[in-house]
């Protein structure tokens, strides 16, 4: 631990203690200024011919003695340490004291040189008049003339703090010993390196301030931070573009505003890990072929949350942003036809992503392209084009989503192992209308939807070995449109209630081997004799009524009356058109399956009483036979 | 009391039950009550066969009895097969293949006959006789924007080919390379009275088969849209007189000609502005995800009339001696403009009158629509969006935009017809979206720029072609849907799938479009296809006269009306006239090693009268269609005795139609 101990204080000579940055509007990358032990690095030339002007004195003038003696200063102090191990006795934990107090005093000192230095001033220096004496921050920020000026300890300075630990806990064991220390050995040590470890990095993380007692602008205090750095905001509008081209943390507080005045990309994240948390981000251009948009970002996982992206073209667009996180965000597109708006939220060759709890409208798509493990958990798209369009997303989560009243639900596209549940598509009724559509996509799990009121509610073109059960697929204008490259599924404890047509099959059932095994229908004219739940006839959807509606959808305006039973009934008595078979359901349920989501419930939305009603109405039918 | 209103009601109800039954039963098939029955044998055909009324219905219009002709051909495109298909519409019967890349014995195509447009193959990159080509978009040549029925231009995908088909004889006479480019894509679309023959490239090379590094991709690799300039005269394409133009790397895709108002301006569609350039096994995005991640990419427009003038006044460059506009020429003389279409678009398509063109998103739900006169506006005032990184002015986007509107998923190709209706094929939902356009050269019943209906089709459609549907005045009636997918249509025969042409009926208005015929292509993948009305086309039935070159399309210098054998130093020349049954003359004898240079003329005159050439154990086949004649030239190496024959049957005597070819050894060097 010593040694450590000691080793930390040697390699603190190469890292600095201590630095000032300044920034102004004449030097948008700020002047930089480090102490070491020993010596100074930085821009230090530039910053003594600024300071000769208000009469400070070279920085080079400053701390002379204590510059020489620091090696010579450290090593006897390292010494110390060292010796303290060869010396068994307490009261070689004198020896140890330097080292302990050794962060303090350079700290001390540092205090003491830089208010020498602020305070006197040469008062025959061309701008005297203009500065009057003050101490330079030692810590956080401060101003001068139109300076800021930024001070933080540095990681030299965090090795020395590590030491200084060390060697009191060293002390502490020296001085009050326990019976079984040696077993809890190298503990202690760990213990303490792994706790000064995490104080450096966050302790000697800067924090500025962006507002009226702050930074005017994010882009200088951009400037003026280094990765691992947090950017608080204040309210107030700022305009943009904003160009984050650091790791750092920017937080709004109270939601302030970044406006682009209409042109262009508002937010541009080109760092990576970035948090953008809490701001208004608005008013971005309206060029689709420039990709205009609220928030684009480039580099590794960006977290993108809590804001507000009104009137942009496109959203938030992650363009290879691997692990990045997009939660509760508010997006509201411009007010255009829905073919010139953009995709409120796009991301683009991405893996790893989070996509959460967002709400969009009057946007266009949600496009999730070529990403792999992609999680879309608990949004709400409505209203749109796409709810959501899916390319090349492999092994992608799809779940507790409101998709209603797009064009066309979710489009789904050339993936394997989809996890689609728990969502609630409605009402998605555009010239295709698919409450879900799947093209191509292999070994998808279908579970716990409610899939309603769509014009088709489940697609399927391409599709195999897909695993499609207990959801609600009701009063779609056709349940499930199946194409014959669909093949090897299994659509079973589904409910398929009241859709005009239940399912339509444009083919012979020679190339499909999909099981249809076990689901409810509502229009199943079984019986049940044994009482077992499921019926003993099997399900054969063989309607001459839906041919007729296929040549003429006028006729639909028939569905549901006694007219169209006699039709079938006729049909059936006299076959002279026989329709063809499309499936068989060996083993219907009578009654219908509790069906759970746990989407999050909005207390206003029209869309879970309709909700409520399709789930309540097939129960009190029930209830009422 | 009670029991008996019971019965009463019970009565009324279960005859008014009945009643409407009946009634509505009547209905469904009530057109037999007024129309005259089928006959009942027919009609146990129909039970027996278990025929929907709709299948009857399509039956009875594609039925052609024999003796009557069908009223329109389609020239489809026979995909790698290399060659083109004529098909007569309403029968969907096949009539014949055309043979245009790739050898084809029936036809004597590549197999010898020196009168052909196939006769000295190309050499590949790899030393060897390219003897196939990708053949993908036929175009008829046009007058005054409307088919002339006079030739037919397709274009090879795989080679960067463009070939000339003469409709008198249905023979491919010419094949052109511009040497510019490897491959096309947007080739081949003719202008409104076929000026010019418009092939563009797609995949981006370096110009002129030179090398260059993918790392130098946007420096060196390029696109070339070829204007091939078409004597109609001589019938053949001059590329002295064509040019090109340089354009950027974006992967031009299909193309079309402007009319009317748009007449001297060309449109190309791009989907790789993003100028992606793959590598999966770098680490770098595919392809598929590189080319697609812009929103947008450019429709090109190009004023060709313009670009003539530049080439007629010299500020051309020459690659592999070929008159190229420079990208930045055609920048500064205002030849070429950029405006953003959605998403990596596939077809361009101008509208009957001129006016409109329409791109069909692929992977955006709608179409857009631009408007000529909105472009040539903002062209004037220089309504400019920006720059592309080379310098092409880019128009506003909603500056040329006309109308967009939702069809569905996946919108590829868009045909037109005579009642106003727009229609587009829609690939993921695998169907064909009927829409009106606004203000054109027609009007519909329907509010303008709307979706009437959607029709599926069987599976997965790529081009459709309407009859005359890409010209000034389309024809309407049918529309072909040639889908990639058959899936399920046809029998089992095996894991290569034919493809599925299916034939539309789009007669009447609103949502009434039906499918009835699928047409199974097992020997060609047709890409898109030319409907034209079979009264425009003046096909020969014979040759005009007898000595017919039929490359050269006029009398041959050479031709061998009477049989004879000329023998000099270096060759032995034979003069053969075929006439039912014989060849003249019937024995030819030659030494080993000699070159033989034979004549043979087919002297009939009657239809139907051809000949077919082949000699045993040689790789020789000609077909000789009355009044025509050919020449074969080879080399006799090898000694032995080979009977010549009559392939084509031709008489009740075509077996004796027959002659030997005799080949004396040399004679062994005197021993000493």
């Amino acid at each position: 631990m010593l040694l450590l101990a000691a080793l930390s204080l040697l390699f603190s000579i190469f890292f600095p203690y201590w630095y000032l940055k300044v920034t102004a509007p004449q030097y948008p990358k700020g002047l930089r200024v480090a102490i070491f032990v020993n010596h100074l690095e930085g821009d230090v030339a530039e910053i003594d011919s600024l300071n000769h002007y208000i009469g400070m004195r070279s920085l080079k003038e400053g701390a002379k003695l204590e510059r020489a003696v620091s090696i010579p200063g450290i090593a006897i102090i390292c010494s110390c340490l060292i010796a303290t191990v060869l010396i068994r006795r307490k009261a070689s934990v004198i020896l140890l004291l330097p080292g302990i107090i050794f962060p303090g005093i350079f700290a001390a000192d540092l205090y003491l040189w830089l208010r020498d230095f602020g305070l006197h001033l040469n008062p025959h220096a061309a701008l005297s008049s203009s500065i009057k004496p003050f101490v330079p921050p030692i810590l956080g920020q401060g101003k001068v003339a139109q300076f800021h000026a930024y001070a933080n300890f540095a990681f030299g300075h965090g090795l020395s703090m590590l030491a200084s630990f060390l060697a009191l806990g060293a002390a502490m064991l020296r001085l009050f010993p326990k019976e079984n220390s040696s077993k809890r050995g190298p503990t202690l040590p760990v213990v303490l390196i792994l706790f000064c470890f995490w104080n450096i990095s966050s302790v000697y993380a800067a924090e500025f301030i962006v507002g009226p007692a702050g930074y005017a602008t994010i882009q200088e205090a951009l400037e003026a931070s280094t990765n691992g750095d947090t950017i608080v905001v204040k309210p107030g509008i700022y305009s943009g573009p904003v160009a984050v081209h650091k790791s750092v943390k920017l937080i709004g507080v109270d939601m302030p505003v970044i406006d682009a005045g209409g042109k262009g990309t508002v937010v541009k994240l080109s760092a990576p890990d970035i948090l953008f948390k809490g701001f208004i981000v608005r008013n971005g251009g309206d060029l689709l072929s420039q990709e205009n948009s609220g928030i684009v970002a480039t580099a590794k996982h960006a977290q993108i949350e809590e804001n507000r992206i009104e009137n942009v073209l496109f959203g938030i667009y992650l363009n290879r942003s691997a692990n990045s996180v997009v939660r509760n965000n508010i997006l509201i597109g411009k007010q255009l036809d829905v073919a010139r708006r953009g995709d409120l939220i796009r991301v683009w060759y991405s893996d790893d992503v989070l996509i959460e709890g967002n709400k969009t409208s009057i946007g266009r798509d949600v496009v999730l392209w070529y990403s792999k493990n992609i999680q879309v958990v608990g949004n709400d798209f409505e209203w749109a084009r796409y709810g959501l369009h899916f390319m090349y997303c492999q092994s992608a989560v799809v779940e507790k989503n409101k998709l209603i009243g797009n064009s066309v639900g979710a489009y789904m596209m050339y993936s394997n192992d989809l996890i689609l549940k728990e969502n609630v598509i409605l009402n998605n009724r555009g010239p295709s209308g698919y409450g879900i559509g799947f093209k191509d996509m292999t070994r998808a799990h279908v579970e716990n939807n409610v899939i309603a009121s769509n014009r088709v509610g489940l697609f399927m073109d391409g599709s195999a070995e897909g695993k499609i059960s207990r959801n609600l697929v009701a009063y779609n204008d056709i349940g499930f449109e199946i194409f014959p490259t669909v093949h090897h599924n299994q659509l079973s404890a589904n409910n398929v209630m009241d859709n005009t047509e239940q399912v339509t099959m444009d083919s012979s059932t020679a190339y499909t081997n999909n099981d249809w095994n076990g689901n409810h229908w509502s229009d199943y004219r079984g019986f049940d004799v044994n009482k077992d739940g499921i019926g003993d006839l099997a399900y054969k959807p063989l309607k001459f009524f839906e041919r007729l509606m296929d040549r003429s959808h006028v006729m639909k305006i028939f569905f549901m009356s006694p007219s169209v039973h006699a039709i079938d009934f006729a049909s059936a008595a006299f076959p002279i058109f026989s329709p063809t078979e499309k499936l068989t359901d060996a083993q219907p349920l009578m009654s219908p399956l509790q069906i759970n989501i746990s989407v999050p419930a909005n207390p206003v939305s029209w869309a879970w009483i309709l909700t409520s009603l399709i789930l309540l109405i097939p129960l009190i039918g029930f209830m009422a036979v | 009391m009670r029991s008996f209103k019971l019965k009463r009601s019970m009565t009324l109800f279960m005859s008014g039950f009945f009643f409407v039954a009946f009634s509505f039963g009547s209905l469904a098939f009530g057109a037999e009550k007024k129309a005259d029955p089928l006959p009942t044998d027919a009609m146990a055909m129909v039970k027996q066969r278990q025929l929907s009324p709709d299948d009857v219905y399509a039956a009875v219009s594609t039925f052609m009895p024999s003796g009557k002709y069908d009223d329109y051909i389609m020239f489809a495109s026979g995909g790698h097969s290399g060659q083109v298909f004529a098909i007569g519409l309403p029968s969907m019967r096949v009539l014949r293949t055309i043979a245009v890349f790739t050898p084809e014995p029936w036809q004597g195509y590549g197999y010898g006959v020196k009168e052909s447009a196939i006769a000295n193959p190309v050499v590949g990159g790899d030393g060897e006789k390219i003897l196939w080509g990708d053949s993908h978009h036929p175009a008829l040549s046009e007058t005054k924007g409307e088919y002339d029925g006079q030739f037919l231009f397709i274009g090879d995908k795989a080679h960067g080919r463009v070939a000339v088909i003469d409709l008198r004889d249905y023979e491919t006479k010419q094949i052109v390379n511009s040497n510019l480019v490897h491959n096309d894509h947007g080739g081949c679309f003719v202008t409104p009275d076929t000026e010019y023959v418009i092939e563009g490239s797609q995949y981006a090379e370096p110009l002129g088969g030179v090398y260059a590094p993918l790392s130098e991709y946007k420096e060196k690799y390029r696109a070339a849209a070829v204007f091939w300039k078409f004597n109609r005269d001589k019938g053949r394409i001059e590329p002295e007189n064509s040019f090109a133009i340089e354009l950027p790397p974006y992967w031009q895709d299909l193309a079309d000609a402007g009319k009317g108002p748009s007449d001297g301006w060309a449109f190309f569609n791009s989907f790789n502005t993003e100028m992606a350039t793959g590598g999966i096994e770098e680490g770098n995005p595919p392809f598929e995800a590189g080319t697609t991640q812009h929103d947008m990419d450019y429709l090109h427009v190009i004023n060709w009339k313009k670009a003539e003038e530049v080439v007629r006044s010299g500020k051309t460059t020459l690659i592999n001696n070929f008159k190229v506009i420079s990208l930045q020429t055609a920048i500064d003389e205002g030849i070429l403009y950029f405006v953003p279409e959605p998403k990596s678009p596939h077809g361009v398509d101008v509208t009957p009158s001129g006016k409109y063109m329409v791109v069909a998103g692929k992977l955006d739900p709608h179409v857009t629509v631009f408007g000529i006169e909105k472009i040539k506006k903002a062209i004037a005032d220089k309504d400019f969006e920006g720059k592309d990184p080379f310098g092409v002015p880019i128009i506003r986007f909603d500056s040329a935009m006309v109308a967009q509107v939702e069809l569905g998923l996946g919108p590829l190709h868009t045909q037109f017809d005579n009642q106003g209706y727009a229609y587009t094929s829609l690939f993921l939902d695998s169907a064909i979206a009927r829409w009106t356009l606004g203000d054109d050269k027609f009007k519909t019943p329907e509010k303008p720029w709307t979706l009437v209906s959607k029709t599926p089709v069987q599976f997965n459609v790529g081009h459709i072609a309407a009859a005359e549907g890409d010209t000034v005045n389309p024809a309407g009636q049918y529309l072909v849907s040639l889908n990639k997918w058959s899936v399920d249509r046809f029998s089992h025969i095996g894991p290569l799938l034919p493809q599925n042409l299916q034939l539309l009926d789009i007669s009447k208005p609103g949502d009434s479009l039906r499918v009835m015929y699928d047409l199974p292509i097992g020997f060609g993948e047709p890409h898109y296809a030319q409907i034209i009305k079979i009264s425009r086309l003046k096909t020969w039935d014979i040759y005009p006269e007898v000595g017919w070159d039929a490359l050269k399309q006029s009398k041959a210098e050479v031709t061998a009306l009477q049989g004879r054998i000329e023998k000099s130093a270096d060759k032995v020349e034979i003069f053969m006239p075929a006439i039912r049954s014989h060849f003249d003359p019937e024995h030819v004898e030659v030494e080993e090693g000699q070159k033989v240079v034979w004549h043979i003329t087919n002297l009939e005159r009657t239809l139907d009268a051809t000949h077919g050439f082949s000699i045993n154990g040689y790789n020789i086949v000609a077909s000789i269609e009355p009044g025509e004649t050919v020449t074969v030239e080879f080399t006799a190496k090898r000694p032995g005795v080979y009977p010549f024959y009559c392939v084509e049957f031709c008489s009740a005597l075509h077996l004796e139609m027959t002659g030997y070819f005799l080949v004396k050894p040399k004679q062994a060097p005197a021993n000493s």
